[in-house]
């Protein structure tokens, strides 16, 4: 059986069985193009701890029908697709503090696994969801840029969008 | 890492889940995030602007919703039409549901903001002045608009669905105004089911009707059919109605009780072998009926249970109900 590597940003290295790796479509185009049974890819972004988590994901999701068929997508595919509905196992599996959880969304968008990298883009919305500014700002250790007469002016154009208790 | 660190494409994927007041607050946490939502805004398509208390979703019957990230409270037409729509260019739905503020002269102001709109629902809407000349208004600016819905329990003179555009190929409405029609001239009535009848027709029935009006209207109709029973519900209406629409498509009845599903059942039992194979029959049960309650294998009826832990209704293979709105392409 043919097998990938993948070289991770701290200097380890993982072997992974061909059809687990082609999950990345990363992998999978470069395959297409460059058919060949040994291959090293180097992560420079993603380091030991979160490639194997994202390899047990696709280990996971390798046989998914949908793995196979998804594309990239347009803004307005984007704007329509906003279920927050998630596989229970992927919820229980990113069940990760928010930090981890940034770097296995990194890893999925450099490596290109979309339902992945959508799914930790849900985990991350349901953490903010129903937030304050400065709650999310200190959820994100986000530094704010605005003056107080900013703040005010962009809080009369949103009005319309406030919550309603 | 760091949040801030991400590239865009990031952001852009996790904001496009957010709700309009969870934009609001992220706008203001940094100039970049603020960037950022203001092009989820300049992209969103689907709005549902409503002045009833907030839910999780919003629901024209049991399988058009609308996520809760659509939905802001209503302010008045005024905040709609000023603040609200110049910011969402791309609106292609929109979904107004008791918003006050609406008259002949501001109406139609809608599809100057909009010149896209392909979806469009006006519920329990009180247009102010003349109604009739407001929607005529309206109506003659959207040209690309493919589904229009309207409820309005005061409303009962729908001349002005004359003028609805030729693209409108969805009408969703209350049968309420079927009493009206016995009021209208010939030419006017002949018009109305004229243009009916070039329309795949969605009917929320949620009021007894005289059962000659029902057959007068539908019977030339190509149509689904959607009965709700909001009232009492009259058995031999439902007879009536069914057994007269041999063009029906799709049927849908909901929420049927427990003390009505025998009766239901066996009205369908005896009308459905004049249907061909391809009318499909949906019954949405009540929501305290579980699984136990259950026909015959070889029935055509597909049942729906209610799943508290996410709201919606599901068959036995755990999918939804047709999605209405697909079946635009019926042929003769």
């Amino acid at each position: 059986m043919s097998a990938i590597k993948f070289e991770t940003s701290d200097g380890f290295t993982i072997q992974v069985e061909r059809e687990t790796a082609v999950v990345s479509k990363v992998v999978k185009n470069f395959l297409e193009y460059h058919p060949t049974d040994k291959c090293t890819f180097h992560l420079n972004c993603v380091d030991n701890a979160t490639l194997r988590k994202v390899v047990e994901w696709m280990r996971h999701h390798k046989d998914d029908a949908y793995i196979e068929t998804e594309s990239d997508e347009s803004d307005e595919e984007r704007s329509q697709d906003v279920s927050i509905e998630m596989d229970p196992w992927d919820a229980n599996f990113l069940n990760e503090d928010l930090f981890f959880l940034l770097d296995i969304l990194n890893a999925a968008n450099f490596m290109k696994i979309k339902v992945l990298f959508k799914n930790c883009c849900k985990k991350i919305y349901l953490m903010s969801k129903g937030k304050s500014s400065v709650e999310i700002k200190r959820l994100l250790k986000e530094r704010c840029d605005f003056t107080d007469e900013d703040l005010q002016r962009i809080a009369n154009k949103y009005e319309w969008m406030a919550r309603v208790n | 890492m760091n949040a801030c660190l991400f590239p865009d494409c990031v952001w852009i994927q996790i904001v496009s889940f957010l709700s309009f007041a969870d934009l609001s607050s992220l706008s203001r946490t940094s100039r970049r995030l603020n960037t950022i939502c203001k092009r989820e805004l300049s992209t969103r398509n689907v709005l549902v602007v409503s002045g009833l208390p907030a839910n999780d979703f919003h629901a024209i019957d049991e399988r058009i919703r609308f996520s809760r990230n659509a939905i802001v409270h209503s302010k008045g037409a005024h905040v709609l039409l000023n603040q609200i729509l110049p910011m969402l260019p791309k609106l292609t739905t929109l979904c107004i549901d008791y918003v006050k503020g609406f008259n002949e002269h501001n109406l139609h102001l809608i599809a100057d903001h909009l010149p896209n709109l392909k979806h469009l629902w006006l519920l329990y809407q009180s247009i102010g002045g003349d109604a009739n000349r407001a929607l005529e208004k309206l109506f003659a600016k959207l040209n690309d608009l493919q589904t229009f819905g309207f409820c309005d329990n005061n409303f009962h003179d729908y001349l002005c669905f004359k003028h609805i555009p030729l693209s409108v190929k969805h009408l969703l409405f209350n049968f309420f105004f079927a009493r009206s029609l016995t009021e209208w001239n010939a030419e006017d009535r002949d018009f109305i089911f004229d243009r009916l009848n070039t329309s795949v027709l969605n009917i929320n029935v949620s009021v007894s009707l005289e059962a000659s009006n029902f057959e007068q209207l539908l019977k030339p109709i190509k149509c689904n059919l959607c009965f709700q029973f909001a009232f009492e519900l009259k058995y031999d209406l439902l007879y009536l109605l069914i057994s007269k629409l041999l063009s029906l498509r799709m049927l849908r009845i909901g929420f049927v009780r427990r003390n009505q599903f025998k009766t239901v059942v066996t009205i369908l039992d005896n009308i459905l072998p004049n249907f061909g194979p391809s009318l499909k029959v949906e019954l949405f049960l009540d929501k305290n009926i579980d699984k136990t309650i259950n026909i015959g294998t070889d029935s055509k009826i597909d049942l729906f249970y209610y799943d508290e832990s996410c709201g919606e209704w599901f068959n036995e293979e755990r999918k939804y109900g047709n999605d209405f709105m697909l079946l635009s392409d019926l042929s003769d």
